[in-house]
């Protein structure tokens, strides 16, 4: 431990001006302090801690270590006691062993009780004479720092100097300047123990000089300080810890005393103040830094605290330099002294700008909000997990039957019944309890005027981040009117497809903004096309319009959409291919809806089957054209026959006018020359008369069988013939006739062949071709009869060799009054040929002829053998 | 002494005729049909012409039409007499170029007026 004084100590010695100090002169009262050491030593402490704490602040934050400091003043103050007391008592004559300390002791009571107390002690007191005439004096405590005994130590005065840390030489060496200049000096200093631990030393030594002014004594206290320090490197850290956390805070930090000296302030505070060209330093007083207003409102507040030791935070707004306004939420907190009331107060200041910023925002957002759920037409609630209503809009409210605010903390509502609002809660509570959210529910409720409401719901939950429910958000929409429309739109669709089935038409419904149609079951069962109730694009109706139809009945649907006004009806008919492929006629009625504007918006119609109508008036209308044409055909006829008729007529009325021509020019000649005529003229005009009325019966007779063909009055009356005899019959009978001189030859070329016909006919037929084939062949000798059995049928054959038929004439040979033109005077009706043709074809046969003029005729009659 | 042509096809009314018309003072000749006729007109020169109209070969209205087609100098007066009487049958006999048309049945008086007529007498 302790003091100097190396070799050099003592040079500098003899040029110190040493004087007496402060301590020296408190020496006088030594006495006083003897008898009243304890309360100084008490009054010392108090003023040490006094001082410190101005220092520093450490002692209100951590009293811990403050006590350690405690501690080290009350070391000191034990050593000014002490120091005092051996000054009065200058029994500290430290002889050159311990057993002189012990020896003095025993001999003075009061020096006892000091070493003892001095022994106990950790300090190292000492008192070295430099004369070398005096005492030295080691306090026992030297051992334990040194590790040697002081009887030892006390014999060499320099023996600390061996001990002291290289890097702490000049301390010391500074120290002893000290000393020696003002008589007094103090230093920290490192030394290395006998255990080669190095500690830390506090020594406080003075110089005594004698009346030249020489200095004969140093003697001083050294005080291992080694735990202090530890500590107090402790602090510091804790200390540097701490600011550095103040420091880094985004709040601003300023502790001030009572009366408002800054005691500490943070970076933030700084720069906030520097920000707005004020610097703030501790020392500064803190009402310094305010307007006078604020001044007093803070002044006020101080008082506040300190009469109700609780913290106390305002939010506060200032103006920045550029006078854009910042808010900021200031806490005063209270810092109490050990005595209890507040030390000091620690204010702490955050710049809430940004964040009452926000929280405006949100209050706006909020308020929109409110504004939107309030005028939804919907009821909107959210519940809290306790399931009472937290937030209402007015929808709700109205429908709660309470006005004002809606944190009603209600469970159910007043609107509805009992049994309602039981229902809608188990909901609610299904919610909370298990998270699932409800959508698009439709519910049926009955409110308390007994009328029924139908509501659509969605209610979700709410969840907070841990995703647990914390509430439920509800939104119903009354969608009763909606619901009535619905059930009457859903009873009318009931009966438009209770129709659809119950009629035979195919029932379509034509969506024209979509262009969508649904089209009936019907289309299953007439055109075999199933689209279920599904709707399905109008082109799969339109495309199975049969391809001939397709644009026709298109543009008609145009034509109908387009022409003005609602309502407007369509009807066409046109073939539909069904899906085997066949082709169905179909008669579509349809009529046009439109919207408020006019506008064609949807077409309902049918279709029906018409195609056994279709044909069956096809069949008709086959059957009318048919009878038509058969009637034309018949009129056509009947036209023909009358014409024929008429025709014939005037013919025959002329072939009666040329014979009655000739009578009556015979008898107008008779009448005439009567008296003059010979009688032979008589008998031949009488004779030419009677041979005119003869043709004229004959030519009656041929026109009566004529008129009988004609009105179909012709009757066969079938029997059997043997042709044979009934030819030869005629021929004989022809042969005999008077003035006919040819012989008919007769050719059968069958034995004998029996026919079933009509007798009269057949001989009518043969008498005619046989004279004719007589008449028309004057001048020879022969007519031929052949008869030929080919087949099935009989020829009969009567040929000639006359005057023959000319080609002109052939063709129209058998009509009635039609004469060969060179008949040349042969008397005919012109009516014989015609009345065979009539009759061989009511026997079922058929007449020819082969003619070539001047050489001859040859007419063949064939007649089925039955 | 007049001659007259008849062109008749039907043999006993050619007779009669002119058997009647020989006693009235004519010399008649008679032809069986209108080609006939012409023929006999190629060197007989008639003061008459009396014809039927239905007739084979060449009807009396050709005849007509011939006749005063290729002789039309000095004209013969030309009489029809025909079974056709309807108010269309005359027209065609007078529009072919006959001068009297006559309808069977007529009187001996009737046809002895329109030969007077015809021949101014």
């Amino acid at each position: 431990m302790v003091v100097e004084m190396k070799t050099s100590g003592s040079q500098q010695g003899k040029s110190c001006d040493m004087k007496t100090d402060s301590v020296f002169a408190r020496s006088k009262s030594s006495h006083f302090m003897t008898k009243h050491g304890f309360l100084l030593l008490l009054a010392a402490m108090a003023f040490l801690i006094l001082i410190f704490k101005q220092d520093s602040f450490l002692t209100a934050v951590m009293p811990g270590i403050a006590f350690v400091i405690g501690g080290s003043m009350l070391s000191g103050s034990i050593f000014i006691f002490l120091f005092t007391k051996q000054q009065a008592d200058p029994v500290a004559t430290v002889d050159d062993d311990t057993t002189k300390l012990n020896v003095a002791q025993n001999e003075d009571p009061d020096r006892g009780r000091l070493d003892f107390i001095l022994d106990s002690l950790n300090d190292v007191f000492w008192s070295f004479d430099l004369t070398g005439k005096g005492d030295n004096y080691l306090s026992h405590s030297a051992e334990r720092l040194y590790g040697r005994p002081v009887s030892e130590l006390a014999k060499e005065p320099f023996f600390w100097a061996h001990y002291i840390h290289p890097d702490d030489i000049h301390l010391q060496e500074s120290s002893h300047r000290s000393l020696c200049e003002e008589g007094k000096s103090e230093c920290t200093y490192r030394i290395v123990d006998h255990n080669k631990i190095v500690r830390w030393i506090y020594c406080r030594k003075r110089a005594i000089r004698d009346n030249s002014g020489s200095i004969v004594r140093i003697e001083g206290v050294s005080t291992d300080v080694s735990y202090l320090r530890q500590a107090e490197a402790i602090i510091e850290k804790q200390e540097l810890q701490i600011n550095a956390v103040v420091d880094n805070l985004d709040m601003a930090i300023l502790i001030v005393n009572r009366v408002g000296k800054i005691l500490l302030i943070n970076k933030e505070a700084q720069e906030s103040n520097r920000r707005n060209n004020r610097t703030v330093q501790v020392g500064m007083n803190f009402f310094d830094l305010l307007s006078p207003e604020r001044r007093i409102s803070r002044q006020t507040i101080f008082e506040n605290i300190f009469n109700s030791k609780s913290t106390i935070n305002q939010v506060v707004d200032y103006p920045d330099k550029d006078g854009v306004v910042h808010y900021y939420s200031v806490y005063y907190i209270p810092v109490l002294g050990s005595n209890g009331e507040v030390e000091q107060i620690c204010i702490m200041s955050r710049d809430i700008t940004s964040q009452r910023l926000a929280e405006e925002k949100i209050r706006e957002k909020t308020e929109l909000l409110r504004t939107v759920i309030d005028n939804l037409p919907d009821y909107v609630y959210v519940k809290d997990s306790a399931l009472r209503q937290v937030i209402n809009n007015k929808v709700n409210l109205k429908s709660l039957r309470t006005a004002g605010d809606d944190t009603l903390c209600r469970r159910t509502s007043g609107y509805f019944p009992y049994e309602t609002t039981e229902k809608l809660i188990i909901d609610d509570q299904n919610i909370l309890d298990t998270g699932i959210p409800i959508v698009d529910k439709e519910e049926e409720v009955i409110d308390n005027e007994g009328r029924k409401h139908w509501l659509l719901t969605t209610k979700v939950p709410l969840k907070n981040q841990e995703g647990e429910v914390t509430g439920i958000v509800s939104i119903s929409r009354d969608i009763t009117e909606r619901k009535h429309m619905e059930l009457s739109l859903n009873m009318s669709n009931e009966r438009f497809e209770m129709a659809t089935r119950a009629t035979d038409d195919a029932i379509w419904d034509w969506d024209l903004v979509t262009d969508e149609a649904y089209l009936g079951e019907n289309f299953k069962e007439l055109f075999g096309y199933d689209w279920g109730k599904a709707r399905v694009n109008v082109s799969e109706w339109s495309k199975r319009i049969h391809p001939d139809d397709r644009d026709r009945v298109l543009r008609s649907l145009e034509a109908v959409l387009e022409s003005p006004g609602c309502q407007n009806k369509w009807q066409i008919e046109y073939r539909y291919i069904c899906a085997n492929g066949t082709v169905a006629h179909v008669c579509d009625r349809a009529f046009v809806l439109c919207d408020e504007s006019g506008q064609p918006v949807r077409m309902i119609g049918a279709m029906q089957n018409i195609t056994e109508v279709v044909e069956h008036r096809e069949y008709l209308e086959q059957k009318v054209s048919e009878r038509t044409k058969e009637l034309n055909l018949a009129l056509e006829t009947q036209k023909e026959m009358v014409e024929a008729k008429s025709r014939f007529v005037s013919i025959a009325s002329h072939e009666f006018r040329t014979p009655l021509s000739a009578i009556q020019f015979a008898s107008g000649f008779l009448r005439k020359f009567h008296g003059r005529i010979k009688s032979a003229d008589l008998e031949r005009k009488l004779e030419g008369i009677e041979k005119q009325v003869v043709l004229m019966t004959a030519l009656l007779d041929d026109i009566l069988v004529i008129g009988k063909c004609e009105a179909g009055k012709l009757k066969t009356n079938p029997v059997s013939i043997n042709v044979i005899e009934f030819l030869d019959k005629i021929a004989n009978d022809i042969m005999n006739t008077k003035g006919v001189d040819h012989k008919i030859v007769r050719k059968y070329n069958v034995p004998r062949l029996v026919l079933v016909s009509d007798e009269k006919f057949l001989r009518n037929t043969f008498i005619n071709l046989l004279t004719n084939a007589i008449k028309f062949s004057p001048g020879k000798d022969s007519v031929n009869l052949e008869v030929e059995l080919p087949g099935d049928c009989v020829r009969i054959r009567v040929a000639d060799q006359g005057i023959g038929i000319s080609d002109s004439d052939l063709t129209s040979i058998f009509d009635p009054f039609q004469r060969g033109s060179n008949v040349n005077g042969i008397d005919g009706t012109g009516l014989g040929l015609s009345i065979v043709k009539k009759a061989v074809e009511a026997l079922g046969g058929e007449i020819s002829v082969i003619s070539k003029e001047g050489m001859g005729s040859e007419f063949t009659v064939k007649l089925p053998v039955s | 002494m007049k001659k007259i042509l008849l062109v008749e096809d039907t043999e006993s009314l050619a007779e009669n005729m002119t058997d009647l018309l020989s006693n009235l003072g004519f010399e008649v000749k008679v032809a069986m049909n209108g080609q006939e006729a012409l023929s006999v007109l190629s060197d007989y020169r008639p003061d008459l012409i009396i014809t039927d109209v239905l007739m084979p070969v060449m009807d009396g209205l050709t005849l007509t039409n011939t006749i005063r087609r290729d002789i039309p100098n000095p004209a013969i007066p030309i009489i029809i007499l025909s079974a056709k009487g309807t108010p269309d049958d005359i027209k065609a006999g007078l529009d072919a170029g006959a001068d009297i048309y006559l309808k069977k049945p007529c009187s001996v008086e009737e046809l002895i007026n329109a030969i007077g007529t015809v021949l101014n007498y």
